[in-house]
């Protein structure tokens, strides 16, 4: 079958939907459907146009800048390139893997050839201030089939969208299994690890927060942050102006090859967020590094940690939680070692690669044959 | 009566609009926001940027698909409503000219709507940004 994947953005950015679509990708290809990937640019435009990955096509519209800018002639010459690139490749399926201003060029009206929509669901639906965006309330009503990768996230679309409810499952994100063992979790001194775009949203400060009086409680402690974005600098601040600098690590950007072997080198896991991780794939590495996950609840966090079970789940905006729950598991190792493995079980369950292609494989097969509704339901505004 | 029988025209150089693929895509340059409309909707648009009143559009569209007049000029009296409120569209004070030629219509009729997405900035936030590797060149 021939797939147009609409990836907001795609590697070489890094955040855990673009490193799951690198793999992805050349995954499906080799099962023989014919990829293309359609993503946006970045405001520098030093990525080329016209670009492939394991051999797989890749076309980036300069979407983002264009709308950066309010530039309106770009942002319809955008539009067309993308009709012109879609009549071309004739799909027989678009799979909108990660939504963003791309679906911009999907979902508002029908494109020729009309072909099935298949709406990948990966981040909450929500703009800032708590309102359902606009854009996935149009995508889920021009799609065909719809995957979240939390129930708790399947459940807010179908609250937005009553009508989605047949035509819509959770498909657990699956991580390709890391090319190395876990080894034992290091505890003189411990290491405790962030992952993640250094954004206030992700909640890094409150790791540092919490490292303040973990610093005087346990010897030689370290907290190693791994990612770069606008909170760098007021995250380093705030770890100055409490007296930890020495023992906050910022590695700047860590490629996602070499994430395993960071984990491997920590004692736990931290995923601090303070806004609605659909679920978070740190968590999903750490388990399979068999790592103990502290994780706020919030979002789809608690399918992704088991609390209690295969780490500890704490409120959000609550450094002083995050520092107990790293006491807890310090105070009792064999615990915290325990959790771990049950993680990494469940991880291997749970988030099977070869089981999350599958899924996909299964759905392009089936969507590809159905016909397309001539009048899709439509979703109250 | 509202707007219904005044002529209109695009509230430039704060909106810009094109029609791309049967989509009228609308874009209010100074709050960022973004419109979309298509089918019926997109059709009144072009009636209305074509020097169509909306008085003259609902006749139309009514006889068109065989609705009550009355049904379908309450609805792009409301459609123009919106319009007006986002400060897409305002009243064109100049002569009166010939109107375009009746166009190619959807085939068949949905009450307008404005398709509004005004979360734009909070889509652009999540941009990641490029890891200094790729663009250093180190990898």
């Amino acid at each position: 079958m021939r797939i147009l994947f609409l990836c907001e953005t795609f590697w070489p950015a890094i955040g855990g939907v673009e490193t799951r679509a690198r793999h992805f990708v050349p995954a499906m290809r080799n099962r023989g459907h014919e990829m293309l990937v359609v993503t946006t640019r970045e405001a520098g435009g030093e990525l080329p146009e016209a670009d492939q990955i394991a051999g797989v096509p890749i076309r980036r519209l300069a979407l983002r800048a264009a709308f950066e800018r309010n530039d309106f002639t770009r942002i319809v010459a955008a539009k067309r390139q993308y009709a012109q690139i879609r009549a071309a490749f004739a799909p027989d399926l678009v799979h909108c893997f990660f939504s963003g201003l791309i679906t911009l060029l999907e979902a508002s009206v029908e494109l020729a050839p009309p072909v099935p929509l298949l709406a990948s669901f990966t981040t909450w639906p929500f703009e800032a201030g708590g309102k359902p965006a606009a854009i996935f309330g149009k995508l889920l009503d021009r799609a065909a089939w719809v995957t979240a990768n939390s129930a708790r996230l399947r459940d807010t679309l179908v609250a937005l969208a009553p009508a989605i409810l047949p035509r819509s499952a959770v498909v657990y994100s699956g991580n390709p299994w890391p090319d190395r063992d876990p080894e034992p979790l290091p505890c003189d001194p411990p290491v405790l690890l962030c992952i993640g775009r250094m954004l206030e949203t992700k909640g890094f400060d409150l790791a540092i927060r919490a490292l303040a009086p973990l610093a005087a409680k346990v010897p030689g402690i370290r907290l190693q942050i791994a990612g770069d974005g606008p909170a760098r600098g007021p995250c380093a601040a705030l770890a100055d102006s409490l007296g930890i600098a020495a023992r906050v690590d910022f590695l700047g950007w860590v490629h996602p090859d070499r994430i395993s072997a960071l984990i491997n080198a920590a004692s736990i896991v931290i995923v601090p967020s303070r806004w609605e991780e659909a679920f978070a794939s740190v968590a999903i590495q750490a388990a399979q590094m068999a790592r103990p996950v502290i994780a706020t609840d919030c979002g789809g966090m608690a399918e992704a940690v088991v609390d209690g079970e295969t780490g500890l789940l704490v409120p959000r905006e609550d450094a002083t939680a995050i520092c107990r729950a790293v006491l807890r598991l310090l105070d009792d190792m064999p615990a915290a070692v325990a959790m771990g493995e049950r993680a990494r079980l469940r991880a291997a369950e749970l988030h099977s690669w070869p089981a999350y292609l599958d899924a996909f494989d299964d759905l392009y097969r089936r969507l590809g044959k159905l016909p397309v509704p001539a009048q899709p339901d439509k979703i109250p505004a | 009566m509202g707007m219904l029988l005044t002529r209109l025209k695009l509230n430039e150089p704060l909106i810009a609009a094109d029609v791309i693929d049967g989509e009228a895509v609308i874009m209010n340059l100074g709050k960022g926001h973004y419109y979309s409309l298509v089918d019926t909707s997109a059709d009144i648009w072009r009636m209305l940027m074509a020097g169509w009143t909306g008085a003259d559009a609902a006749a139309a569209l009514a006889a068109r698909y065989g609705i009550e007049p009355g049904i379908v000029r309450a609805d792009v009296e409301k459609f123009i409503g919106l319009l007006a409120a986002e400060d897409i569209l305002v009243a064109d004070s100049a002569p009166p000219a010939v109107p375009g030629a009746f166009p190619d219509l959807a085939p068949g009729y949905d009450p307008p709507v404005l398709s509004t997405f005004s979360d734009i900035k909070d889509l652009l936030a999540l941009d990641p940004p490029l890891p200094d590797y790729f663009t250093a060149g180190a990898m």
